[in-house]
């Protein structure tokens, strides 16, 4: 089966400063897929070159094995927009304060379906249902969420134009480590009920262990290692995979086995 | 922005003073017609320097025209106009900013040494000029002071907006595909919007001063019409005379609103911090 995405030898420099040296992965359709790396290996530079935020300066990314090109019509974007979407780490400043988490969830419905407003309205419900947002949270502006209930209308506002493919990009790192269960857990959840794929992005190795079936290993721009999760975490190839793990406290620490999907795990 | 609720501090309170002095000269305005005690434009030489009198409680001018009906009067072209000058030229230079700062590359470039240059001009002088290539009148004037705050309120905006729009917010928008225009119009105007409000506040506080400066030159308001500014400098001959009242009682009212604008911006700038 062909994989959903797949990026094969990713560049992005800046100026003279190489963001990204030589990206390579495939993510299965309905599979999940790790990168981790420490502060500025290009993770993130990866990341807004999949959902087309950068131009790579070398290599190509393929979706459901099509070359995506630079999509420069608004057409072009929204066609993107419903293949791939994206989570930002600060769930403070990734919602509009100003707009009510409804109607948040209301304008992507907008631009990407023709639905009248009681199938949005309808949607909308369905859509915080599916995160476990009320009727109260909806009605009102992000001040009035904590960190976590902002991250799920997040996740719910990244699912709305309905991706295959969902970026968490230290989606959970700001959240307090029993909300980061939680939205874990919801993210596992929808992966269950909906066969979406997702791309974790994250430097903590007990996250990645729990939702990710396969990983790679960035280290300075470059991937270093790939494969299934559980093997790269637990015998380490790379000279600098060791390290990561060995900074990590606990390291073998298997979190919530029932949470991590069959497959490789 | 944080919700308004009634200042309890001191500075709070003057806001609230100076917001009222504000409404309350703006609704003088609005009620002419009914709360003026004279014809504003009533010419009785037999009156001219009246002192302050039953019929005419602020006394007449050289004319013997009744100066509380006047001031009353007044009111309206001297508010009406920096208030036409902050919209226009707030209008203007928020759409200039944003457009250049959402664009970027060589819009962005060009915008900015336009402002850098008619930064390096005083806005009034520019005004004086156009005012005197195209002919004196209050439309002339609001539209050439208009224009010279431009730069100023380009420059700010743009500024701001360049970090509003590196929000995660505004990327995720991009991501979704909602379209540039649209992101424009419904997220990042409205999160500028106490900013701008509380420079469009100050704006028109300068914008007063300057209008009436122009009006005292002879090339805004064009007398009779009761203007403060048209005030202050039609009075002049009469300080002379040892009847200072005319100019006194209008530059008087022209520093009470100013002062009151101020404040208010300065207020307004802070709780939108
Ligand atoms: N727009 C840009 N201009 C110049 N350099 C950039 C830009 N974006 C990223 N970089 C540089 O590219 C490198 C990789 O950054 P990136 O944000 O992708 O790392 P990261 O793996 O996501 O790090 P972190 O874990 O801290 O989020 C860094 O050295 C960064 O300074
Ligand atoms: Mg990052």
């Amino acid at each position: 089966m062909t994989p959903i995405l797949e990026a094969q030898g990713l560049r992005k420099t800046f100026g003279g400063n190489v963001a990204v040296a030589d990206v390579s992965f495939a993510l299965a359709r309905g599979g999940s897929l790790g990168i981790v790396g420490e502060s500025g290996s290009g993770k993130t530079t990866t990341a807004r070159m999949l959902v087309g935020l950068e131009v790579p300066t070398q290599g190509r990314i393929l979706f459901d094995g099509e070359p995506l090109e630079r999509a420069r019509s608004t057409a072009r974007r929204r066609e993107r927009a419903r293949g791939i979407q994206m989570v930002f780490q600060d769930p403070y400043s990734s919602l509009d304060r100003r707009q009510t988490i409804a109607s948040c969830l209301d304008e992507v419905l907008r631009v990407h379906f023709p639905m009248s407003a009681e199938q949005r309205a309808a949607r909308v419900s369905e859509l915080a249902d599916l995160v476990g947002l009320d009727d109260r949270m909806l009605r009102g502006r992000p001040g009035a969420l904590s960190g976590g209930q902002r991250q799920r209308v997040a996740i719910a506002r990244a699912l709305a134009a309905e991706p295959e493919v969902l970026i968490l990009d230290e989606a959970v790192a700001a959240l307090d480590v029993s909300i980061q269960a939680q939205v874990l857990n919801l993210l596992a959840d929808i992966r269950e009920r909906t066969s979406i794929s997702y791309i974790l992005i994250s430097h903590d190795l007990a996250v990645v262990r729990q939702i990710t079936e396969e990983a790679v290993v960035m280290y300075q721009g470059a991937v270093v290692e790939s494969g299934p999760t559980a093997k790269i975490l637990d015998e380490p190839q790379h000279e600098y995979t060791r390290r990561l793990r060995a900074s990590v406290p606990g390291p073998g620490w298997v979190p919530g086995k029932a949470l991590a999907s069959g497959g490789a795990a | 922005m944080t919700a308004i609720a009634l200042p309890r501090t001191a500075a709070g309170r003057t806001g609230i003073v100076a917001l009222g002095v504000v409404l309350l000269l703006a609704l003088v305005g609005l009620l002419a017609p009914w709360l003026a005690p004279h014809d504003p434009n009533e010419i009785n030489l037999m009156d001219a320097f009246q002192g302050n009198s039953a019929t005419h409680p602020l006394g007449t001018d050289a004319s013997g025209r009744d100066l509380l009906s006047r001031l009353i009067w007044g009111a309206r072209s001297s508010l009406a106009g920096p208030l036409l000058v902050v919209v226009l030229a707030t209008v203007l230079g928020v759409a200039i900013a944003v457009a250049s700062a959402w664009r970027g590359g060589w819009l962005d470039a060009v915008v900015s040494r336009c402002v850098d240059v008619l930064f390096a001009f005083p806005g009034v002088l520019l005004a004086i000029l156009v005012v005197a290539l195209f002919g004196a009148g209050l439309t002339v004037a609001v539209v050439a002071l208009a224009i010279s705050y431009v730069p100023y309120i380009a420059r700010l905006v743009r500024s701001a907006a360049l970090r509003e729009q590196a929000q995660p917010y505004i990327t995720a928008l991009t991501i979704q595909g909602v379209g540039g225009f649209a992101i424009c119009r419904r997220h990042l105007i409205p999160n500028l919007l106490p900013l701008i409000l509380a420079q469009s506040t100050l704006t028109f506080g300068y914008a007063m001063v300057d209008l009436a400066a122009i009006s005292f030159l002879g090339l805004g308001v064009q007398p009779p019409t009761a203007d403060w500014g048209v005030m202050v400098s039609s009075g002049q001959p009469s300080i002379l005379q040892g009847f200072p009242q005319e100019s006194l009682y209008a530059g008087a009212l022209i520093v009470v609103v100013v002062a009151a604008f101020n404040l208010l911006g300065d207020r307004l700038d802070e709780w939108t911090r």
